[in-house]
């Protein structure tokens, strides 16, 4: 039967494509791929970039740049792929048959084809010579000069032979083992990997020859994290390499600065700045102290909501103001009680004690309430105490900011019944009024001085409007429980102011009501034994008044200030006291 | 939030142009999972996503184009700790990078940087609404240095200016109308998060020595604060000093790799020095160096890859971490009692992290991936609120990754 030629070529040229380029008889090789800067030199020293397709002679050498890289198709179905700065020589076989490469520096790696019997494929360097039996390999040059030899693949045993050129010295080494070798002696290693070198990107970009597979995927993440990291990866060349610098340029930015994120975020929750309420919104959260006037100091905490049915500002303070100027260490100050030595003049009387509490708070709703306190001078009580005692405890309340003037009674315009409430406490105690010092030698011998058993004496209770109470809560933000309510011990007495001014007595029902709800005085913000490991939100739940609760959320210690850490906060204000 | 979205349209108009190579890289990585978490006691369902994608163009044998876009997701519903504590974090990211190879030894870039970041505290917060959310916008330039050896080494130097805000973190002493002596605080001090950042990178890839290699990566911002009245032991001061930060960032890698066994050893400091300073005014302690911390973390690893990498791969690691809230001159975070009272030391935290990740190749460029992380956190510092210093968390999670 006769074969049509134009049938046997077309099985030439199908048997061409599959091998990939064909190595021309007398040439030792063929550049398939060339990347970057690779020069090709000829025996006779001539140098010249190394042009895509072009064949190379026995005795040409290829020396690859800093970035070059270039895949060989060798004779014999073989192939080789050289790293960047590398070179490496083609050496004519002369008497042997085979392939016989130099490798000058750098690094290669071979994909051996079938052999023919008696066929040879040696890598030689300086210092030994790998005779290869396998089928993928790898040849080196490391920085101290050794020769590293390594096989990734072979159905041969051994599959590589590995020695001195002289044929003295050497190993044979099987599919996953490896060895270097410096001209003396051999380190030998097992298992060896996909790469068997940290540098396994060295071809990368390079056509993959055969079946064994790129390997140029196959280095283990170096920095293995908890969170998965990208490991988008070009298919090399200048753009790989750019996509790749790009990505560990991304990673290295947000480790960097997810660390910073992090302790930003843990200084705002230990510092109290953030926190969760009791019904689970995030809250922003403020405290701070300041001076505002040279006798005058002001403790605020605010808390700001985004969500929830508190969305908004919410705010307390607590303005202090003190019988004279405060001094520069005003922080020291405030750490010192009534009866502290840092706190006495040389006649024993205290220097510093407050003359005023301006307490307030309000929601986002626009509900303000205001309580204030006047304070008489430090004096001795019946138990020779040294002691303060409130002469005005005045409790506002308004549904919007901007408290007029409460001071009494007669200040109030008739205003419609539902929307304010005013309750005012006066003391009867004449010496209140001016203040007796510690050293009044008058009180000291009359310390019931005002008729009463109390040096206080008896109390005006005025109400002008009413519509509920006011419970002061505590409650866990965590379970949601309430810890306690406070409500002070002083009987107080309501009355509700009709349109022309004048006091009416209350309807039984609603009595009874205020019964249970009782004020609190100042003295009640003083939890002290409260759980402080949680954060403590405080409402003042005015029923019938606020447009909504006053929901604030503070670390459990800021309250404190108002009467537990801050000695100066803590003067028994109570009726009960003395 | 109009840059970000104008980088990322000059991203797309340029991916779109007529270029002379065009290679898209893209990952995508999801997991859900587990976690149980230790005091506080919680436990929820878990998930994370990352989508990375490069549609980088050889614009010239010199030249290329290489915008990135991420975005990267972690929904977890444990929510106090100080790691947690943020149940939803998605980050937006693009960033456009021009390279340009002047020669063998020189490659030189430029980048836009654009980043919203929002971040939910818990399910009950609003999204967009959250007081971590930010938007950053940035630029830089950098050259890379290339050095032939046995193998290739390089060195990187990026410097970068980003600006940094947090619309809805406000200082409310600001809105509180209490200001200091003859101050007028004002509009001032309100959006005190937001900073200028001016960042310096370098970045070692050190020569392979035989089975040996090395990196090292350096960060240092500055970060100057806009509006951040620096507290001092008289509150708020209107004309004293703004914030600012000095932060830098070490993380240095040495490896072995024998065969298909890879061996690391990392060491991460990270540092912060701060001109920022609480008053606790509750109890009228002011505790400078309140920003300021140093922490030192060594950690090892052991990678194995099967089937010349194409197959599994498992990663155990390892890791140690000490921080101190010290600061210059005996300042820094004091400790603070179970009654809150403050004490004369400082912070310190010691953490223990295990981790465990796999990686199973399936078809389609698919992969089976997974990870469980151990984390047992210790510290002098007591539970304040929100802040538990002192907590352990395990975590398991699994999922998908295709990578193109």
């Amino acid at each position: 039967m006769r074969v049509s030629p134009w049938i046997l070529a077309f099985c030439a040229l199908a048997a061409g494509m599959a091998s990939g380029a064909v190595v021309p008889d007398g040439k030792a090789a063929v550049a398939e791929m060339v990347i970057g800067k690779v020069d090709l030199i000829k025996a006779a020293g001539d140098t010249s970039a190394l042009a895509q397709g072009q064949a190379l002679d026995f005795g040409d050498r290829i020396a690859s740049g800093i970035d070059g890289r270039v895949a060989l198709r060798l004779a014999n179905r073989s192939s080789a792929r050289l790293a960047p700065n590398s070179e490496m020589s083609f050496k004519d076989p002369a008497q042997r048959k085979g392939t016989f490469i130099g490798l000058v520096k750098g690094w290669a790696r071979f994909l051996v084809g079938s052999r023919l019997p008696g066929e040879a494929f040696e890598v030689s360097t300086d210092n030994a010579v790998a005779a290869v039996k396998g089928t993928d390999l790898e040849v080196g040059i490391e920085d101290n000069g050794s020769t590293y030899a390594c096989v990734y693949s072979s159905e041969h045993h051994p599959a590589l032979n590995f020695g001195d050129p002289n044929g003295t010295n050497g190993i044979n080494l099987d599919a996953g083992q490896g060895a270097t070798f410096d001209g003396l002696k051999f380190n030998q290693f097992q298992d060896l990997g996909p790469n068997g070198q940290p540098n396994g990107d060295r071809y990368h970009g390079l056509p993959t020859p055969g079946p064994t597979g790129d390997q140029s995927d196959a280095n283990p993440n170096p920095n293995p994290s908890p969170n998965p990291s990208p490991v988008v990866q070009g298919n090399g060349d200048k753009l790989g390499d750019a996509i790749q610098g790009a990505v560990n340029q991304l990673n290295q930015d947000l480790q960097a600065s997810g660390n910073q994120d992090n302790q930003d975020r843990n200084s705002d929750l230990a510092s109290g700045r953030v926190g969760i309420d009791r019904f689970g919104y995030p809250v922003r959260m403020s405290n701070n102290l300041i001076r505002t006037a040279p006798d005058t100091v002001v403790l605020s905490t605010l808390s700001e909501r985004t969500a929830g049915p508190n969305q908004g500002v919410t705010s307390a303070s607590l303005t202090t103001q003190f019988n004279q100027v405060l001094p520069t260490d005003w922080l020291d100050v405030l750490k010192l009680s009534l009866t502290s030595p840092s706190n006495m003049d040389s006649k024993g009387s205290p220097i510093w004690w407050q003359i005023q509490n301006v307490f307030t708070a309000a929601n986002p709703g626009g509900d303000n309430l205001v309580l204030t306190t006047l304070y008489s001078a430090p004096y001795l009580n019946v138990n020779a105490a040294l002691t303060q005692d409130y002469i005005q405890d005045l409790w506002a309340y308004t549904p919007q900011v901007g408290l007029p003037s409460l001071r009494s009674a007669a200040s109030v315009a008739p205003i419609e019944l539902s929307d304010h409430l005013y309750y005012e406490v006066v003391s009867s105690n004449p010496n209140a009024a001016t203040g007796i010092l510690a050293t009044d030698a008058a009180l000291l011998a009359n310390p019931t001085a005002g008729g009463s058993a109390s040096p206080r004496g008896s109390f005006t209770e005025v109400t002008t409007q009413l519509a509920g109470g006011i419970n002061l809560s505590f409650v866990d933000n965590f379970t949601g429980t309430q810890s306690s309510i406070i409500s002070s011990s002083f009987s107080q007495t309501f009355h509700i102011l009709d349109g022309q001014g004048n006091l009416q007595p209350l309807p039984g029902s609603v009595q009874s009501q205020l019964d249970a709800k009782t004020f609190g005085g100042i003295d009640a913000l003083n939890f002290i034994g409260v759980d402080r490991s949680l954060n403590i939100e405080t409402g003042f739940d005015v029923s019938g008044f606020f447009k909504k609760p006053i929901d604030l959320l503070v670390m459990p210690e800021i309250f404190d200030g108002f009467g537990g850490v801050l000695p100066i906060f803590s003067q028994p204000l109570c009726n009960s006291c003395g | 939030m109009k840059g970000f979205f104008f980088l990322v349209l000059l991203s797309g108009l340029a991916a779109s142009a007529q270029a002379v190579s065009f290679e898209p890289s893209l990952q995508v990585d999801v997991r859900a999972g587990h976690v149980t978490q230790r005091s506080p006691q919680m436990d929820d369902f878990a998930w994370t996503g990352q989508l990375y994608a490069v549609p980088a163009l050889q614009l010239s044998d010199n030249g290329s184009l290489v915008p990135l876009f991420a975005y990267l997701r972690s929904d977890s519903d444990a929510v106090v700790t100080e790691d947690s504590f943020f149940v939803e974090d998605d980050t937006f990211l693009a960033r456009p990078l021009y390279r340009y190879t002047l020669n063998d030894r020189w490659d030189l870039k430029a980048w836009g940087d654009a980043r919203r970041d929002v971040t939910m505290e818990n399910y009950q917060a609003k999204w967009s609404e959250g007081l971590y959310d930010y938007e950053e916008f940035g630029g830089g330039a950098g050259a890379t240095w290339k050095h032939a050896g046995s193998s290739l080494s390089t060195v990187d130097l990026g410097l970068e200016v980003l600006h940094r805000a947090y619309p809805n973190w406000h200082e409310l002493v600001a809105v509180s109308g209490v200001t200091q002596t003859g101050t007028v605080v004002g509009g001032r001090n309100y959006y005190d998060k937001d900073y200028f950042g001016y960042k310096a990178t370098l970045a070692f890839n050190g020569p392979s020595q035989g089975r040996w290699t090395w990196t090292a990566n350096l960060t240092y911002e500055d970060e100057d604060y806009t509006d951040a009245l620096v507290e001092t032991n008289q509150g708020f001061v209107l004309g004293d000093s703004l914030r600012r930060d000095h932060y830098g960032y070490l993380d240095a890698n040495l490896n072995y790799i024998d065969g298909a066994w890879l061996m690391g050893l990392t060491v991460d400091v990270a540092g912060n020095l701060s001109n920022g300073n609480v008053l606790d005014g509750s109890q009228a302690v002011f505790i400078p160096g309140y920003y300021d911390y140093l922490s030192e973390q060594l950690g090892g690893s052991v990678t194995r890859a099967w089937d010349s990498g194409k197959g599994p791969s498992v990663t155990l690691q390892a890791s140690l971490l000490n921080r101190d809230y010290n600061g210059p001159d005996g300042t820094g975070r004091l400790i603070q009692n179970p009654n809150l009272r403050y004490a004369k030391g400082k912070e310190n935290d010691v953490e223990q992290r295990y981790h465990f990740d796999f990686r199973w190749p399936l078809m389609w460029k698919l992969a089976l991936v997974g990870n469980v992380d151990y984390t047992v956190a210790l510290s002098n510092q007591t539970t304040l609120g929100a802040y538990h210093p002192a907590y352990s968390l395990l975590q398991g999670m699994a999922g998908l990754q295709y990578k193109l």
